[in-house]
């Protein structure tokens, strides 16, 4: 508080719950309260955590006398027009996200000019969430506002609230680049919040199988712990790393409760049965993105009042939802990084007293490196949010997103770039036609935007939005929401579909209206969509016949195709496989950008069992894409990565380390195996064709990560931590440093120098 | 790497080159102004730059407009000047209908500059980049000329011209984002035309309008989508074959803010005499929101003799205009305090429209209010096709036990107290 009264752009990263809110909170209203002029923006990743926010702080206000009113909105997607004006007008503090500020506010900023020349305060809340390639577009919408807020000439302070991240105070400055220039961040991670000490232990499930190591499944064993505690009457939220896996566990434990409180001999039929299982159902709640709001509040509210004594949900209470404070945290399955483990495990702890955190771990490879060396998770720094906001795929449209703004005079300098790259970015638009470029009377030219379409509305700074599927029960309510790209995967006919373990049958899935009808049903198996990824490369642009040989490597335009052919159904509780059932839905495709690396005849010659290249060259595939999401600053989720057989431009089933692996497509790959990083996003971002052009740079990093880990022969953290590969191929580091020693040399060769 | 080594790279895999676009070079600080002056009489003939469409319209002279301007909203006491009663404005944007994000492309103003004659100033965009220099002059100029006495007359620059122009001024620094721009009055043309003709033709449009009743019939004239089309044309590529695009426009904005003036000049003189009974009870209705109730009464005078008549049945031609003439004047009665008048009316409703459901509860009101007399209220009360219980109940007890006369000699009695 003393750095924000000083003036200075804050970040603060301390632990959940720690009162970070206030901070931003108070310094506004007393703002208000000094200039009634005074405004403030605050950002949100979600709607939701706006309007609770918007909540929270309408409390604080309340309490105020009438004359020194503090308005408090929200202005998002799902705010009416007649608020949205009183928002403009009134609102002090006015909460949105950064989708609504993109496309809402600053294309229409003229209406906004009240709120922007009066802005003190800059808001952004979840700071760690604007990472990757989201993250990137986060910064360019943050430094269009910029731009404005110095027309309207206001110069708000940055106030940044981050969960723990390493180096927060450096991604803040990678969204808000004008901040290096003001002497930079202040960062405050000193937490003197009132934290009792915590115990975290790590439950490796025992070894069933000698030979091939399969251990206990890890949900039942996560049942088994969640269970002690729900007996000892302790707040637990169990986090799952999949939806599926919350609906599961919140059914069994919802069994188990009401087991207990009917007796050893009433069935669920008797009245004692029924009793007993409803007390289960609101004593036992799952939670996860997709259900509705209503129901989402509800089961928020039901944990504030202590109604709910056991959770189970996805990274969706993660973020500063409120719930209150828990005694424990179940983890179900390491959650990949660092830094969610810290964050989830902080949702424990209420003011002094102690605290829990399991961890329950799965087989996967990562899971027992976890298991083999706990000290993995105490000794190193937690990750780091990483962001490129200078990425031309996404600079350059927020550029014309800005000239159309306001035009752009041809000695301005844009925020938080140097007059230099200013220059060379308008002028390259200029060349290209997407801006123009007007002389001026004295030589004072202009950039302008020609045309009445709006480029804002050409951007999708989360990804490409389909409409998401509804779910509908016999009598035509919605029950829940589905992303549309798990749409073929959760509701294709025959599926079981649970909400809060309660399972329901999908009858019919309308693809074209995004409904999927479905009825209760009392079923003992769930299903397993079953699903298939293909990559073909076209297009391909290979290094030129000047620079030698290439082996088959280049860059081009990717066609991602996911099948989804069918489905298993799955015994509860014992987890057998009691059938499989077709599916007949259209593919997802993905047209997007790419890079490509066939197996160097060297590495070849040296490996030349099939099994053992395919299984290598996916070993590979994970290792590139994690460096070349850490050298290109993107989430590792902003790239993909497959390994195809053969040249990739024809079709190929790919492996890819996210699903089992597939005896055809490992038969294909070990003929001759491409390895192929494509860009997640629809339309690509530069990614995978900014990591081929690092050449013989991005493998001497990937060769040091993997040989300078100091495991005996891979681990998940330098093979990748979904690798497959190591358990179903028995591939060792060896082949994988022999296949990527040869990419190297062949980059050498084939002349993709580093630019 | 560098963004000028992405940026190259970029250029070899990604979006290729399209080929340099640079600007044509048009009027050098990229903005045009015209001037042209007129008389107001027709047989003056008109500038050429206008075209022949105006030729056979009348313009108001300058104290005409502001008599006809005060009969259409309602303005300061002191009333527009004489000389210089109002400024006529319509935009030219890239906007489509009612969008507020679009750029302000032509701009005319026409105004007094002599009793009989109207100088059209107008603006016109030649670069994208120099809509701040043409607002920054239009403000500057318009700034000058209205005021408390100069109001501002658009059609439907309620909801468009007026709150775009404000925030485009906003939007390049202009006017402060908290001050109010071109304050003056505002008379938006489009309120009174829909109160006088809505329903009454295809659609409440300028050029509709124009045709209906000012006989002004457009040749060659551009319509709203193809303005947008013209003006996009003319600014991608602003050269010699494309500045006859802008002229169009140009000369379609300039008959607009003239037909401004012609048609308020009609519209009132339709208020003062309307040429069937539905524009008479409308011009009137129009009146008295206006807060003119005296002249709204009086424009009423002839449906109300018709009411007043005992001979004339209700299916008779015209009588819901008839009665609901006499519920607005009962209506400006009852507020101003004439009670017998209103309560006549209202009688006078009853005995052509038995039932009438206002009328009937109108009139029993004021009978148990006012007059005092329950047992012809509760007549009245009971008669109506829509009583209300509780009123009945209430009168039933209040009249006992003086008997219930029949409901027609109430109403008789109340609609021609002088008989």
């Amino acid at each position: 508080m003393e750095a924000i009264a000083e003036g200075r752009d804050v970040v603060l990263a301390t632990s959940t719950a720690s009162g970070k809110s206030l901070c931003f909170q108070v310094p506004i209203i007393e703002a208000v309260l000094r200039d009634p002029d005074a405004r403030a923006l605050m950002l949100f990743p979600t709607k939701a955590l706006g309007r609770d926010q918007v909540e929270s702080m309408r409390q604080l206000t309340g309490s105020l006398p009438r004359d020194a009113a503090v308005g408090v909105a929200t202005y998002d997607g799902d705010t009416p027009p007649s608020q949205r004006r009183a928002a403009r007008a009134r609102a002090h503090a006015i909460a949105t996200n950064p989708d609504m500020l993109h496309r809402g506010v600053l294309p229409h900023h003229d209406a906004w000019g009240r709120v922007l020349a009066g802005l003190r305060y800059l808001v952004l809340d979840e700071l760690h969430t604007y990472r990757g390639l989201f993250g990137s577009h986060v910064g360019n919408v943050l430094r269009r506002l910029w731009r404005l807020c110095r027309h309207y000439g206001a110069r708000p302070q940055v106030i940044a609230c981050s969960a723990t991240i390493a180096e927060p105070g450096a991604l803040a400055e990678s969204l808000c680049p004008w901040i290096s220039e003001r002497g930079g961040v202040t960062l405050v991670d000193e937490d003197t919040s009132p934290c009792g000490p915590r115990k975290v232990m790590v439950v490796n499930p025992a070894v069933v199988d000698e030979i091939t190591g399969v251990r206990r499944d890890y949900i039942k064993i996560t049942r088994g712990v969640t269970s002690v505690l729900r007996r000892s009457g302790v707040a637990t939220l169990a986090f799952c790393r999949t939806r599926r896996a919350v609906e599961l566990l919140t059914r069994y434990l919802r069994d188990d409760e009401a087991a207990e409180h009917s007796g050893p001999r009433g069935g669920a039929r008797s009245g004692d049965g029924l009793q007993a299982q409803q007390q289960a159902n609101s004593a036992i709640r799952g939670y996860r993105g997709g259900y509705l709001p209503d129901r989402r509040r509800e089961i928020e509210r039901a944990l504030r009042d202590g109604e709910a004594r056991v959770v189970a949900s996805t990274n969706a209470l993660e973020l500063g939802v409120d719930i209150g404070g828990m005694d424990a945290v179940v983890l179900a399955g390491y959650p990949g990084t660092r830094a969610a483990t810290w964050q989830r495990a902080g949702r424990a702890g209420r003011r002094g007293k102690p605290s829990l955190a399991v961890m329950v771990l799965s087989s996967s490879p990562l899971d027992q490196f976890v298991g083999a060396e706990p000290s993995f998770l105490f000794d190193r720094a937690v990750e780091q949010a990483r962001v490129d906001p200078l990425n031309p795929e996404v600079l350059l449209p927020h550029i014309r997103c800005a000239a159309q703004e306001l035009p752009i005079s041809q000695h301005e300098v844009l925020p938080g770039l140097s007059a230099q790259d200013t220059t060379l970015a308008l002028e390259y638009l200029a060349d290209r036609g997407a801006l123009f470029h007007e002389p001026g009377p004295d030589g004072e030219g202009c950039y302008v935007v020609v045309g009445g379409e709006s480029p804002a509305e050409a951007i999708a700074i989360r990804g490409a939005i389909e409409e998401n599927f509804s779910v509908l029960d016999p009598a035509g309510e919605v029950l829940a929401q589905v992303d549309y790209e798990d749409g073929p995967l959760y509701l294709h006919p025959g599926a079981i579909y649970p909400i809060e373990g309660r399972p329901y049958e999908v009858r019919e899935l309308d693809w074209e209206g995004r409904k999927a009808s479905v009825r209760p049903v009392s079923a003992n198996y769930y299903t397993v969509a079953v699903s298939k990824l293909r990559v073909r490369v076209v297009d391909e642009v290979e290094p030129g016949p000047e620079s030698g040989p290439t082996h088959g490597m280049g860059t081009g335009y990717a066609h991602v195709v996911r099948t989804v052919p069918g489905f298993k159904k799955i015994r509860l509780s014992t987890h057998e496989n009691i059938g499989f059932g077709p599916i007949t839905l259209p593919d997802l495709e993905l047209h997007t950008t790419a890079a490509y690396w066939g197996l160097p005849p060297k590495a070849m010659a040296e490996l030349h069992e099939p099994a053992e290249r395919a299984g290598a060259a996916l070993a590979a595939a994970h290792a590139m894409r994690f460096v070349a999401a850490m050298l290109l600053m993107c989430d590792t989720g902003d790239l993909g990565h497959a390994v195809t057989g053969g040249h990739p431009s024809a079709w190929g089933i790919a492996l890819s380390g996210t699903q089992a692996p597939d005896a055809l497509a490992t038969i294909e790959a070990g003929g001759y195996p491409h390895i192929v990083l494509f860009d997640r996003n629809p339309g690509g971002a530069g990614l995978a064709v900014h990591a081929f052009a690092m050449g013989p740079t991005l493998f001497d990093r990937v060769i040091a990560t993997v040989t300078g880990c100091g495991c005996n022969e891979g681990c998940p953290t330098c093979m990748g931590p979904s690798t497959e590969a190591a358990e179903q191929y028995g591939v060792g580091r060896d082949a994988m440093v022999v296949v990527l020693r040869a990419l190297r040399e062949a980059a050498v060769v084939g002349g993709a120098s580093p630019a | 790497m560098s963004l000028a080594g992405r940026l190259a790279h970029r250029g070899k895999a990604g979006a290729a080159k399209t080929g340099s676009r640079r600007r044509h070079r048009g009027a050098d600080d990229g903005v045009v102004r015209e001037t042209l002056e007129l008389s107001v009489g027709r047989g003056s003939g008109r500038p050429a730059a206008l075209g022949d469409d105006l030729a056979e319209v009348d313009l108001p002279r300058a104290a005409e407009l502001a008599e006809a301007l005060h009969s259409l909203a309602v303005l300061p006491e002191a009333g527009l000047s004489p000389k210089r009663p109002a400024v006529m404005l319509d935009l030219e944007t890239t906007g489509l209908l009612g969008q507020v994000d679009a750029l302000v492309c032509v701009v005319g103003a026409t105004w007094h500059v002599a009793a009989d004659r109207m100088r059209v100033e107008q603006w016109s965009l030649h670069r994208v980049g120099s809509e701040a220099a043409l607002l920054a002059d239009v403000e500057e100029v318009l700034g000058e000329l209205v005021g408390p006495r100069t109001a501002i007359v658009t059609f439907n620059g309620a909801s468009f011209d007026l709150p775009l122009l404000r925030r485009r001024l906003v939007r390049h620094g202009i006017a402060s984002p908290t001050e109010q721009p071109l304050a003056a009055p505002h008379v938006d043309l489009l309120t009174p035309a829909r109160r006088l003709w809505r329903d009454r033709g295809p659609d409440c449009r300028l050029g509709t309008l124009e045709m209906r009743h000012l006989q002004l019939h457009r040749h060659d004239d551009v319509g709203g989508a193809e303005v947008v089309e013209l003006l996009w044309r003319w600014l991608e590529e602003p050269d010699a074959a494309t500045i006859e695009d802008l002229v169009k426009v140009q000369r379609h904005n300039r008959i607009d803010v003239l037909s401004l003036a012609a048609l308020a000049e009609t519209m009132h003189g339709r208020m003062q005499s309307p040429i069937d009974a539905i524009e008479r009870l409308r011009a009137a209705r129009h009146l008295d929101r206006l807060q003119r109730s005296a002249q709204a009464v009086a424009l009423l005078q002839p449906l109300l003799v018709s009411l007043a008549d005992p001979t004339r049945s209700g299916s008779g031609k015209g009588w819901e205009v008839a009665v609901e003439a006499g519920l607005v004047a009962a209506e400006i009665d009852r507020r101003e305090g004439r009670w017998p008048e209103a309560a006549r009316r209202w009688a006078q409703v009853c005995r052509r429209v038995p039932g009438h459901p206002v009328a009937h509860e109108s009139l029993a009101k004021h009978l148990e209010h006012r007059a005092r007399v329950p047992a012809e209220a509760l007549a009245v009360a009971a008669a109506s096709v829509t009583p209300c219980e509780r009123r009945l109940t209430r009168l039933r007890r209040k009249a006992e036990p003086t008997p219930i006369p029949p409901v027609e000699e109430v109403v008789a009695t109340w609609a021609d107290p002088l008989v």
